[in-house]
């Protein structure tokens, strides 16, 4: 196994590692809270 | 009977009267002298002249004679000769061991492959050509070679010009060459050698890596690849099912409200939120108006700790629209949405939940008299703690992937400029 | 083991096999025919020219699981080059020929039968046209005529099945299936012979008691 493929396996370990860590503390950079203003200038439906 | 001799005799070349050696006596048919170029007939015992010389002598890069031993035997430099095909040109050591007979030391320029007589005939197979169980592919077209310059010894009558056509087949590592001409077919195997086995072998200068892989050369990534593919295979897998297991939510609340459309805001508030996961909790809050249509509800959304009021804000959209146009009826809009709060700290929670109704008023409709009934929609809220965030796993599978897709891409690359035609 | 004296020089002459007329005389080179209990001197036999031939009178080895001393052999000459025949006496008597050509060998026996209705064989002994790509099924194995040449004999030593004088002509057909067996039909005196076989090197025939060079260390295989 080469050196690159170590450092690539334990990268995996820390990204999995990292996944767990969201999970349990319900952490996200995705988690939209506050998207108001975006939407307040595009009421109504898109069509045509 | 049993007395030791040596293997290389000295003779005296009849044109230039140079000394040469004879390294393979009884073997060797054409001698070219290393001096003047002349072609010497070695099957002669008065070794007469065959041919003159037809070129300037120019000297190997591995002089005749070298002695060097590959794969743990010895070997010596007895001929060597420079083949070209119109557009590019290499070069191939006779190597020679009286116990084990001749090989070709093939010199591309940049690596070295030892070559070797085949005695039985590889098979044709659907994909390609069959040898020892293994299976090579043509790589490129049928070519003619010619000699271009020649030195040494060799065990046929060896000529500048002398032409064979050459159908190459590779796999990893390996090559098999079919030469013929009018009068015979034969072929060789040839084995890719590793970087610095043959300069160091023979003594000659080490050579740098620059320029195209030869086509039997293996890529360098796909050792590489295969482990990375495995290993991210592996994570993958492993992401998905701590995702599956971990996914659990918990319903904390639930109420249904009521909004006016087009009238101000109303604010209801739902008591005794309580998160109990000290590291933090994502929180989901789905709003439904299942009623609205042409309208739209704004749900403006506050956690509040009960405790040291600090806030965290959200805001759901929920809409609908329909009409009809030159091609049919159309809808849009989602009469369900959510908001998600991350990480939110323990402790007891209140949700205030701020409610405003619109009605949307499109090209050519008329606007609600102010005088109809008021149009009361219901709204259901529902706060869910738990789950797993999609963006979260996206970004990790893609972090697990971008290094299987670097090394992929390295080498097609590889892959490419290996199988480029040679100009 | 025969053991008995060269007419010509009275040097002590050894006889491994019972069964072949012919034995060159180590020393004065004197082809000794054998009829009977009677040794006859006929002719001298040209040195064999030096060569770089790893194998040499008296080399062992094994092949088809019998093994086999290198007892006699006969050089050829042709217009390209020259090659040798060693002769292989078998444990059990029998004999056979290891050809050796451009550091490859044939081990061959000879057919028990000429194969007389292979076209191959019939062309080479009616002297008719034969061209390089001819099929030839010998013994039910498939060859192709790959070799075909004009040689005469240069010179010869040991026991040998025939008078092999120097001048000698013969012309000899190489046949090669897709396998690693061969074939070599050759014509001499008028007289057609078959051999089959197949292509080996040295280390697959466990080679012992090869020639030694001063300048070259064993083979890993032989070590």
């Amino acid at each position: 196994m080469s050196k690159s493929s170590i450092l690539y396996a334990l990268f995996c370990l820390a990204v999995i590692g990292g996944f767990v860590t969201t999970i349990r503390s319900g952490f996200s950079p995705f988690a939209q809270g506050g998207q108001r203003a975006f939407v307040h200038t595009a009421y109504g439906p898109t069509h045509k | 009977m049993t007395e030791t001799a040596a293997t290389v005799r000295a003779l005296t070349c009849p044109a230039c009267g140079g000394t040469i050696a004879l390294r393979a006596a009884g073997y060797t048919v054409s001698l070219v002298c290393e001096h003047c170029g002349t072609t010497l007939d070695a099957a002669d015992p008065e070794v007469r002249v065959i041919a003159a010389a037809s070129a300037a002598m120019t000297r190997p890069e591995i002089p005749l004679g070298t002695r060097g031993a590959l794969d743990g035997e010895q070997w010596e430099v007895v001929g060597y000769l420079e083949r070209s095909d119109g557009e590019s040109g290499w070069s191939e050591y006779l190597l020679f061991n009286p116990y084990l007979g001749y090989a070709f030391l093939l010199d591309d320029g940049r690596r070295f492959s030892l070559g070797w007589l085949l005695d039985r005939l590889p098979e044709s197979a659907v994909d390609g050509l069959q040898y020892a169980s293994e299976t090579y592919r043509r790589f490129g077209t049928p070519y003619k070679t010619w000699v271009r310059f020649v030195v040494g010894e060799f065990y046929w009558r060896v000529a500048v010009g002398e032409q064979v056509r050459v159908t190459d087949y590779v796999l990893p590592g390996k090559m098999l060459s079919c030469e013929e001409n009018d009068e015979e077919r034969t072929w060789t195997l040839l084995e890719l050698l590793d970087r610095g086995v043959v300069e160091r072998a023979f003594g000659i200068d080490k050579r740098g890596n620059a320029g195209a892989p030869a086509p039997h050369e293996p890529s360098p990534w796909h050792s590489r690849l295969i482990d990375a593919i495995i290993i991210g295979t592996v994570a993958a897998l492993t992401l998905l099912f701590i995702a599956a297991i971990g996914s659990n939510t918990h319903q904390l609340a639930a109420a249904d409200f009521t909004t006016t459309i087009d009238a101000p805001m109303t604010s209801q508030v739902i008591k005794g939120i309580t998160l109990t996961n000290p590291a933090g909790t994502a929180v989901t809050i789905a709003a439904r108006a299942d009623g609205i249509d042409n309208g739209w509800v704004d749900v403006d959304l506050s956690l509040v700790n009960a405790v040291t009021d600090q806030s965290y804000g959200g805001y759901v959209l929920v809409e609908h629209y329909t009409g009809t146009d030159s091609d049919g009826a159309w809808s849009e809009g989602d009469r369900r949405n959510r908001a998600t709060l991350s990480n939110v700290p323990p402790g007891r929670y209140d949700l205030v939940i701020e409610l405003t109704g619109h009605r949307w008023v499109g090209p050519g409709q008329s606007p609600a008299s102010a005088w109809g009934t008021a149009d009361v929609q219901p709204v259901s809220i529902v706060l869910t703690t738990g789950g797993v965030f999609a963006g979260n796993m996206l970004l990790a599978l893609l972090a697990i992937l971008l290094w299987p897709a670097i090394l992929w891409a390295l080498h097609l690359r590889f892959e490419q400029r290996r199988t480029a035609p040679v100009t | 083991m025969i053991n008995a004296d060269c007419p010509n020089c009275g040097a002590a002459v050894r006889f491994r096999s019972a069964d072949l007329p012919v034995r060159v005389c180590d020393y004065c080179r004197s082809s000794l025919v054998r009829s009977g209990e009677v040794l006859q001197a006929m002719g001298k036999i040209a040195e064999v020219p030096a060569d770089v031939s790893p194998l040499q009178i008296g080399t062992r080895g094994m092949w088809t699981e019998t093994p086999f001393e290198l007892i006699g052999r006969v050089r050829w000459r042709w217009a390209d080059g020259g090659w040798n025949e060693w002769l292989m006496l078998f444990a059990d008597g029998s004999t056979g020929w290891l050809g050796e050509a451009m550091g490859r060998y044939m081990a061959l026996r000879a057919l028990d039968h000429a194969a007389g209705r292979t076209g191959v064989v019939r062309a080479l002994r009616d002297d008719s046209p034969i061209a390089l790509g001819m099929d030839a099924t010998i013994d039910r194995v498939r060859y192709i005529v790959t070799d075909i040449k004009q040689a005469t004999c240069v010179a010869s030593e040991g026991e040998l099945p025939f008078s092999a004088p120097a001048g000698l002509a013969m012309k000899s057909l190489d046949l090669q299936a897709s396998d690693g067996r061969c074939a070599s039909v050759q014509k001499d005196r008028g007289q057609v012979s078959v051999y089959v076989g197949a292509f080996v090197d040295l280390a697959g025939l466990r080679a012992t008691n090869m020639r030694a060079f001063e300048d070259w260390p064993m083979p890993n295989f032989a070590a």
